[in-house]
């Protein structure tokens, strides 16, 4: 079969009417003639872009960018106020949890209801009811009613029906969120054997590892626009860059907001982070490092008086929000002096064999041996890290792999080390810390 | 290549037609399962639709021929042979226009022809109006009341016109109910009020004099349900005019006209519901594309 284009988006705009207060009454009209007060609000603003026959597209943005509401453009819930969308096949979506049953139906009728709404004939859907059932795992609670069911059984349903009904193109919306692990592992290689027929999948996910399994291709929306599109794995380290970013930015205003009362009033701390900077030196870009390559973290304070005792902690994290790396001067047998006025710290990586990912740095300035805080930042800078390739889990480094024995040749001595340790927090590699004058 | 799917702001008339033609078994599936929920955790179940009809026609004999007589002969059969079109259209009228807002589950998250949501509705009320239908011909056998059989042919003009009229006035208000739910509560008391205009609890010779005496001009039969009504009561009652007691001179009840001329005015009903039908489907579609924000 030749490739064509099963899904064509060309210029959507969908435009929302937030009414200030929702007065869908005929006095309401008589009392207030002419208009509601309304705001307009552009939901989608020029989407333009092009799905192939059989590829996988991962569609991520923040809530509130706009991805619900394009799906559902493109599945047909609701139609565009411009442009339009061109779909090539039989569509089977399933958006938010349940799509569409009726409670006062048993799980049998909502089957046939279901099917027969994506368009399924009578015949149809008896040959395929016991599959849907069985990938359900709901047997025993078939004909029950569907209002007893529970939130997981409602989508293990919808999901059963929506892979069941054989589409060409297949749009789902954070379903996969819910639903015990087994499940969700029976759902993607589902997935994946609809990918091998050849099956065009759209699908909206805020987990980047889900996002580059499945798909190849991804689309960022940002405020109704589409600001990315492009390989998966890039589109995701731009988006947690974004989202850093701007996690950065409130905690900015917060601060500022708070007046410096959060590390104290300026009089009274000796000493305050001023800035921290990566710097990655040897790399070609600024924009990220590569897996394994030199990083340098130079961390600027102000001080108000001159100090013996301050220990610079540095917190790196990713973007789940585990500590990757946490280590302080004390820690590195580095005792800085700090003259009063400004001056840096550097934290020198030689190699940081972090994963692909975006990373946030939080310093903390504290007193030596007691409780004291002199000044606290959190995320005060971030940076990405690009891997070749891409392992899940927090480390990449090289790995070596073999099937031999004891006796079997191989650096490993036969056994095949771990890749990945996910969740770990390690002491890292120990950074050489260096305190300079102003 | 499989064919092209468009979903924007408008879609032309002539594919939201065929769209709604290849949705048949959709809509004949909605329409068993409507029935199906009605009766749903009742012990005599799909019963009751017999059963409801049969004992309104027992209160109404015991009220008209007992309590307070009218001296209409069999009067309950002819209230009847009327008011089994009137309930077929006033439960698809109801049921139909808030069809969209009781599915509202299924409008937000599947795509379909959202129009075959208020045609089933109108499809479960026929089903309904068949069980009544039933019971009517059981009480006339049981009565020895013979139909009038050569009008009987008229029956699927007149039925397909009611079909037709529910159909185009559910879709109409269905959609606007989206936006204006009063709009549910008003139908109920213009159908109420409808019902009143139509002669079925009174005989159609009442109805020509009452707008005779006010020397109203308008032609009652231009109320599409008016001779969709008498068609029925012509063949299920068949009772054209009476002698009351005591009297010498005839009533008339119903119009004393053959089948043509029932034939015709039904036909003209069933394309005034057409075009009427058209125009629903028109507005339908020009405001279902934000039913799933709306609901």
């Amino acid at each position: 079969m030749d490739a064509y284009h099963a899904i064509e988006v060309a210029g959507v705009s969908k435009k929302f009417k937030l009414f200030s207060e929702k007065s869908t009454t005929i006095m309401d009209r008589f009392v207030h003639p002419g208009r509601r007060p309304y705001r307009e609000f552009w939901a989608l603003q020029g989407i333009e872009f092009v799905v192939e026959q059989g590829d996988q597209v991962a569609v991520v943005g923040k809530n509130g960018s706009g991805k619900s509401t394009l799906l559902k453009c493109i599945a047909g819930i609701l139609r565009p106020t411009e442009g339009e969308v061109r779909l090539r096949g039989s569509v089977s979506s399933l958006l938010e949890l349940g799509a569409g049953f009726q409670p006062e139906l048993t799980g049998r009728e909502n089957i046939f209801l279901n099917a027969s709404l994506l368009g399924l004939s009578q015949r149809e859907v008896t040959r395929r009811f016991d599959d849907i059932v069985a990938f359900a795992e709901l047997e025993q609670f078939i004909d029950n009613q569907v209002k007893y069911y529970s939130s997981g059984m409602y989508v293990r349903l919808g999901f059963a029906v929506a892979i069941n009904v054989s589409p060409d193109i297949l749009i789902v919306d954070e379903v996969l969120a819910v639903g015990d692990e087994s499940f969700q592992h029976k759902c993607l290689d589902a997935i994946k054997a609809m990918q091998e027929e050849g099956v065009t999948l759209l699908f909206v996910t805020h987990s980047p590892d889900l996002a580059q399994k499945v798909c190849e291709r991804a689309i960022l929306l940002e405020g109704g626009s589409m600001t990315f599109d492009g390989p998966a794995g890039e589109v995701m380290l731009a988006y947690h860059e974004r989202l850093r970013e701007e996690e950065m930015e409130s905690a900015r205003l917060a601060a500022a907001q708070a007046g410096g009362d959060g590390s104290g009033s300026p009089g009274v701390t000796p000493i305050r982070i001023a800035g921290a900077a990566v710097e990655y030196p040897g790399s070609e870009t600024s924009q990220a490092m590569m897996s394994g390559g030199t990083c340098r973290i130079a961390v600027e304070y102000e001080a108000a008086q001159s100090l013996d005792d301050a220990v610079f902690v540095l917190d790196i994290r990713n973007h789940d929000n585990v500590t990757v790396l946490n280590t302080n001067t004390d820690l590195l047998g580095f005792f800085p002096e700090c003259a009063e006025g400004v001056g840096r710290v550097g934290f020198t990586f030689e190699s940081l064999p972090l994963a692909q990912d975006a990373y946030s740095v939080s310093v903390a300035i504290q007193k030596r041996t007691t409780d004291r805080r002199y000044d606290a930042r959190e995320q005060l800078a971030s940076f990405s890290v690009a891997a070749p390739s891409t392992p899940f889990g927090v480390l990449s480094v090289p790995v070596a792999v073999d099937m031999g024995g004891r006796d079997a040749p191989g650096p490993a001595g036969g056994v095949s080390t771990v890749e990945t340790v996910p969740g770990a927090v390690t002491s890292g590699p120990v950074p050489v810390a260096k305190a300079g004058g102003r | 290549m499989p064919p092209v799917r468009v979903v924007a702001a408008n879609v032309g008339l002539w594919q939201r037609t065929r769209r709604l033609l290849r949705s048949r078994e959709l809509v004949s599936f909605l329409v068993r399962t409507q029935v199906k929920v009605r009766y749903k955790n009742s012990v005599l179940g799909i019963l009751w639709s017999m059963l409801n009809p049969a004992m309104m026609i027992g209160i109404y004999y015991l009220v008209f021929a007992v309590i307070l007589p009218s001296g209409v002969p069999l009067f309950a059969v002819y209230l009847f042979s009327g008011l089994v079109v009137w309930n077929l259209f006033s439960t698809a009228i109801m049921t139909g226009t808030s069809a969209m807002v009781s599915n509202a589950g299924i409008v937000k998250k599947v795509a379909f022809s959202r129009e075959v949501l208020p045609i089933s509705a109108v499809g479960a009320s026929l089903v309904f109006f068949f069980f009544q239908f039933i019971v009517v011909l059981i009480v006339e056998a049981a009565m020895r009341h013979s139909p009038a059989w050569g009008y009987v042919w008229v029956l699927i003009p007149a039925l397909a016109a009611l079909l037709v009229l529910s159909a185009a006035l559910s879709l109409l208000l269905s959609a606007v109910n989206v936006y204006l739910r009063d709009v549910q509560h008003l139908v109920e008391v213009f159908i109420f009020l409808w019902m009143w205009l139509v002669p079925i609890i009174y005989p159609y010779e009442a109805h020509v004099a009452v707008f005779e005496r006010y020397h109203i001009q308008i032609p009652y039969l231009m109320d599409p349900v008016v001779p969709i009504v008498l068609t029925f009561q012509r063949v299920l009652y068949a009772i054209v005019k009476y002698v009351p007691k005591g009297s010498a001179k005839p009533v008339a009840l119903l119009p004393v006209h053959g089948p043509l001329w029932y034939c015709s005015l039904d036909l003209g009903a069933l394309a005034g519901s057409l075009v009427l039908f058209f125009i629903g489907l028109y507005v339908f579609g020009r405001i279902e594309g934000d039913f799933a924000e709306e609901l």
